[in-house]
């Protein structure tokens, strides 16, 4: 009934795709597939998931919420739900800020009950098609037997080289008074230097190294990962990798195969495990290909005006910094996108012919999603997109 | 030539005119150039039916094209097309037959974000002597930014009454936009400003009629 219930969140979530639609970008996806997962000390399992998700993203602000349900080889059923928000600043030079938060619930295969909330605040300084980022957070997570409290501190880096998008980062995290993991074996004891009572267990520090690349070409996107965790109180090391491929056979539906490891949840007290899947992906739309890069690092547009000239053509100007290419497509130009020319430091200027009335218009910064230019009221259009509406007098 | 050929010829054209003329209506050269086959050939009935009510083609046609720009799959750019086709039929028939194209896109514009079409009416008879797009549109607009559509409607046909000026009517929308974005309400937004935008309107009229032209009023003491 719990797992039906989580399917119907899942289903709500999609449903409910068309009204967060108003101003953003919102791809909603049904992932389904069938693979193999085997968790640290457990025997490989096969199981049929089934995956809900949607996205909504604006040039200041994401949110992506998902649910899994996993039909395991025992008959039973585990399940997932997880939400995530970011809120980013408008940039000051290279500089913008990024607040997020999020929520993770799951019913585990043993009916155990397990959960965490969390928030981090981010400073990005962005340019070139590269960007640095410095944050620090915390959480409390629920392990079905206690909350516990972690707080951690991030670096991390990203750089576009080409086609391949490469991001690394490096974190540390406090958790107040972890207990066994069951992972790496054997189950230690409390003589160890762990704690089994986290009221009277003290912070212990765990070191993250994470890497990542995701290559993209068409229809194709691959990506790489792999990580690896230093116990500061043990000295032990765990480390995962893997690796995902998607082909999009059309712009809804997508051939997924994915195969590695993850790394323990230190906070929800989750043992690491290893898996691999295939399966298909049918999705409202084909998502913007991310090329890796972070959402904040996306250029923002500003100060969108519109300049009557001595004749019927009209002046749109914009500034976007950072943008390589800006581009316009609307009513008055057939829906044919027009490139803006770069007319000063991060301006961008171009003179089409725009009558009095209203007017339909996107814009496009750097071959992203087509969407609505600053100050321009954003309704959805027929297209699971967005489109401004222009009033010219 | 006998008879019978004759009529068998003129049965011939008469079929192949008849067969052709659907697919005549979407003969536009932007849609034969950007759009496929398959497509147009869906599209050519909606065309075709929206001609023969008198329907404006052009925001169909733009509306083939904007899908096709943005990559939508055939189903959806026909099911968008014919959607509004059919709001375009209803716009017109609010707005009486003598209305521009604009103004219908106007209209329609206004009906897709929930303005009932007999305040479209209403706004065409208040203001009867001149285009009405500009006050459609900051209609749709401010529907569009979260203004209730009856009291949107209810705004908008207010400054209709006393005989605004479109930069009047985009001068509401600039105020009620910049107050949303400071944090007000805008229900409440559009209240406050529509009442301060008629007293101005009516204001502005009253100063007029009261100065005599070439005389400068004297200084308030």
């Amino acid at each position: 009934m719990r797992h039906a219930r989580l399917a119907l969140v899942g289903g709500a979530l999609l449903a409910a795709a068309p009204a967060l639609a108003a101003g953003a970008q919102v791809v909603s996806i049904i992932d389904a597939g069938t693979g193999t997962v085997r968790a640290a000390n457990a025997q490989a399992t096969t199981a049929i998931t089934l995956t809900p998700s949607v996205r909504r993203e604006r040039p200041t602000s994401l949110l992506a919420a998902s649910g899994t349900i996993s039909f395991l080889e025992s008959g039973r059923a585990a399940s997932q739900g997880e939400i995530e928000g970011s809120f980013f600043s408008g940039a000051r030079g290279p500089v913008r800020a990024e607040l997020s938060g999020g929520a993770i619930g799951a019913l585990h295969e043993n009916r155990a009950r397990t959960g965490e909330y969390h928030g981090r605040a981010r400073l990005h300084i962005l340019g070139g098609g590269r960007g640095v980022w410095l944050g620090a957070g915390g959480g409390r997570a629920w392990d079905s037997d206690a909350w516990r409290t972690s707080l951690a501190a991030d670096i991390g880096a990203w750089a576009r080289l080409g086609a391949v998008t490469v991001t690394g980062s490096f974190t540390r995290i406090a958790v107040q008074g972890v207990g066994y993991i069951p992972d790496p074996e054997p189950p230690l004891a409390s003589g160890d230097g762990l704690y089994s009572d986290p009221l009277v267990a003290p912070l212990r520090s765990f070191h993250d190294a994470l890497g990542s690349a995701r290559w993209t070409r068409g229809p194709l996107e691959l990506d790489v990962f792999a990580g690896a965790r230093r116990d500061a109180g043990l000295q032990a090391v765990e480390e995962w990798l893997g690796a995902s491929g998607t082909l999009w056979l059309t712009g809804n539906f997508a051939v997924v195969a994915t195969a590695g490891g993850y790394p323990s949840d230190i906070e929800q007290q989750l043992p690491s495990g290893r898996y691999a899947t295939i399966g298909i992906r049918v999705a409202t739309r084909q998502p913007l290909a991310p090329r890796g890069a972070p959402v904040v690092a996306r250029p923002l547009a500003s100060d969108f005006q519109v300049i009557p000239g001595a004749d019927s053509t009209r002046l749109i100007r914009m500034h976007v910094p950072g943008a390589r290419k800006v581009e316009l497509m609307g009513d008055f130009t057939d829906w044919r996108a027009v490139e803006l020319d770069r007319t000063g430091v991060d301006r961008w200027e171009v003179r089409v012919p725009l009558r009095a009335g209203a007017h339909r218009l996107n814009i496009r910064i750097d071959d992203g999603e087509w969407g609505v230019p600053p100050g321009v009221t954003a309704i959805t259009d027929d297209f699971s997109g967005v489109v401004g509406v222009l009033i010219v007098q | 030539m006998t008879l019978r050929s004759r009529c068998l010829m003129l049965a011939a054209a008469l079929g192949l005119s008849l067969a052709l003329a659907p697919a005549a209506a979407a003969q536009d050269p932007r849609l034969e150039a950007r759009v496929d086959g398959r497509t147009r050939a869906q599209l050519a009935p909606i065309l075709d039916s929206a001609r023969r009510a008198g329907l404006p083609l052009e925001p169909l046609i733009d509306k083939a094209l904007e899908g096709d720009s943005k990559g939508a799959p055939r189903q959806r750019i026909v099911a968008a097309v014919r959607a509004l086709a059919g709001t375009l039929g209803v716009a017109r028939d609010a707005l009486g037959r003598g209305a521009s194209e604009p103004e219908i896109v106007a209209a329609a514009d206004a009906i897709e974000a929930g303005i009932p079409p007999r305040q479209v009416e209403v706004l065409r008879h208040l203001l009867l002597s001149r285009p009405i797009t500009v006050p459609l549109a900051v209609l749709a607009d401010l529907v569009a930014r979260g203004v209730p559509p009856d009291t949107a409607a209810y705004a908008v046909l207010n400054l209709a009454r006393v005989q605004a000026a479109d930069a009047q009517f985009v001068g509401l929308r600039i105020d009620v936009e910049r107050d949303i974005g400071s944090g007000i309400a805008p229900a409440t937004a559009i209240a406050v400003r529509s009442e301060a935008s008629v007293r101005d309107v009516e204001t502005r009229r009253a100063e007029s009629r009261s100065a005599v032209p070439g005389q400068e009023t004297p200084p308030t003491p």
